[in-house]
């Protein structure tokens, strides 16, 4: 009588007190199983301990998850966020008045000299937009016509802190922001009405000073 | 960026700029859509701002925002004191409900620049006559002081 070919899988013995193994079939796995789960295993303490350790290992990963997460927009805002240097370069100081800076012990000087070396103490540029009045409009002493609007005519040199700031900005704006993008038409427009030509002194520069000429139209 | 009137100086070389404005402008209102930051036009008004010294951001709204300030009509006072702050008052204060600086616009109520207080970080001398008062020696000596670039 030849051997009929049996599936044989080795499982541990449930009789603990044999010490042996021996083979089982998968029926007789199966209906161990059953009766195991009719026994409800949950219920055991050691399967309160297989629960427990899941739930532990989901939340793990959760949490792993959600701080990859976080790192990435932490990551991604650090990007954006400008360091120190950088947020001290963004800041600019710009002053502005029809009298030169050659005139010295005037308090615009003194004031300007102030200010330079607040300037250079924090490393912040500064500006001094000396603001040319018109020679050809001159009528009153004090209050000498400087910038031109289209429109509304001619303005003292006060008004033109406004059309300085803003090429400030501009030039700002193209420094640290993005170069090329957004040099609006209203900043060439105003350029046009303002009709003025400043002159700004910019620094600092390391002890030496930068003069530019300003726009003019 | 600052912009300060020739005779604007800051008098607090140790007080940065982010720490003046985290001071004087509480941080709720650095963070949101205002662009423009004051101080008030003491001892002139209390209540309005001073267009000699301001801050403000390089954004879009705030360049819109001086461009709207520039168009703006004020006959009397293109060539006459107070110049353009007149017209930043016409708009703020006389025409309060069609403002459109208002919204954009914030005046600390404890900034001021103009008084002979010391502990103020930005202080404003008044003129060459003021200088020879007493308080325009006293911050004749601080410009000198500070002005020093030996």
């Amino acid at each position: 009588m030849g051997m009929q070919p049996r599936t044989l899988i080795l499982s541990p013995s449930p009789d603990l007190s044999t010490h042996r193994r021996r083979l089982r079939t998968p029926q007789e796995c199966a209906s161990m199983a059953s009766a195991a789960w009719s026994r409800k295993p949950w219920s055991a303490p050691f399967a309160h301990v297989v629960l427990f350790a899941l739930c532990l290992s989901i939340v793990v990963l959760v949490n792993q998850r959600m701080h990859t997460h976080r790192s990435a927009r932490l990551h991604a805002m650090n990007a954006q966020r400008l360091t120190p240097t950088q947020q001290r370069k963004n800041i600019a100081i710009v002053m502005s008045d029809s009298r030169s800076l050659a005139e010295v012990d005037s308090y615009h000087h003194w004031s300007f000299l102030a200010n330079l070396r607040y300037a250079a103490t924090h490393n912040y540029e500064l500006r001094y937009y000396h603001i040319i009045d018109n020679p050809s409009t001159v009528e009153d002493k004090k209050n000498k016509p400087a910038c031109h609007h289209l429109t509304h005519g001619w303005r003292a040199s006060p008004w033109c802190k406004l059309v300085a700031l803003l090429h400030a900005l501009e030039q700002g704006k193209k420094r640290f922001l993005n170069a090329g993008v957004g040099t609006g038409l209203w900043s060439t427009e105003l350029r046009k009405e303002a009709q003025f030509r400043p002159t700004f002194v910019s620094f600092p520069h390391h002890g030496q000073h930068k003069v530019s000429s300003g726009w003019s139209t | 960026m600052v912009y300060l009137d020739s005779d604007a100086f800051f008098a607090d070389l140790n007080m940065s700029i982010p720490d003046l404005l985290a001071q004087y402008v509480p941080l709720e209102v650095l963070a949101s859509h205002r662009t423009m930051f004051f101080g008030n036009n003491a001892p002139f008004n209390y209540d309005k701002v001073c267009s000699g010294v301001f801050f403000i951001k390089n954004t879009p709204e705030a360049r819109a925002l001086l461009t709207y300030w520039w168009n703006k009509d004020s006959p009397r006072t293109n060539m006459a004191h107070p110049y353009e702050q007149e017209a930043l008052y016409d708009d703020l204060y006389n025409n309060a409900s069609i403002s459109k600086m208002q919204d954009a616009i914030y005046m600390s109520p404890v900034l001021q620049f103009y008084e002979k207080r010391k502990e103020l970080p930005i202080r404003h001398v008044w003129s060459n006559a003021h200088w020879v008062s007493i308080g325009g020696i006293e911050e004749r000596k601080v410009l000198m002081n500070m002005g020093s670039l030996s």
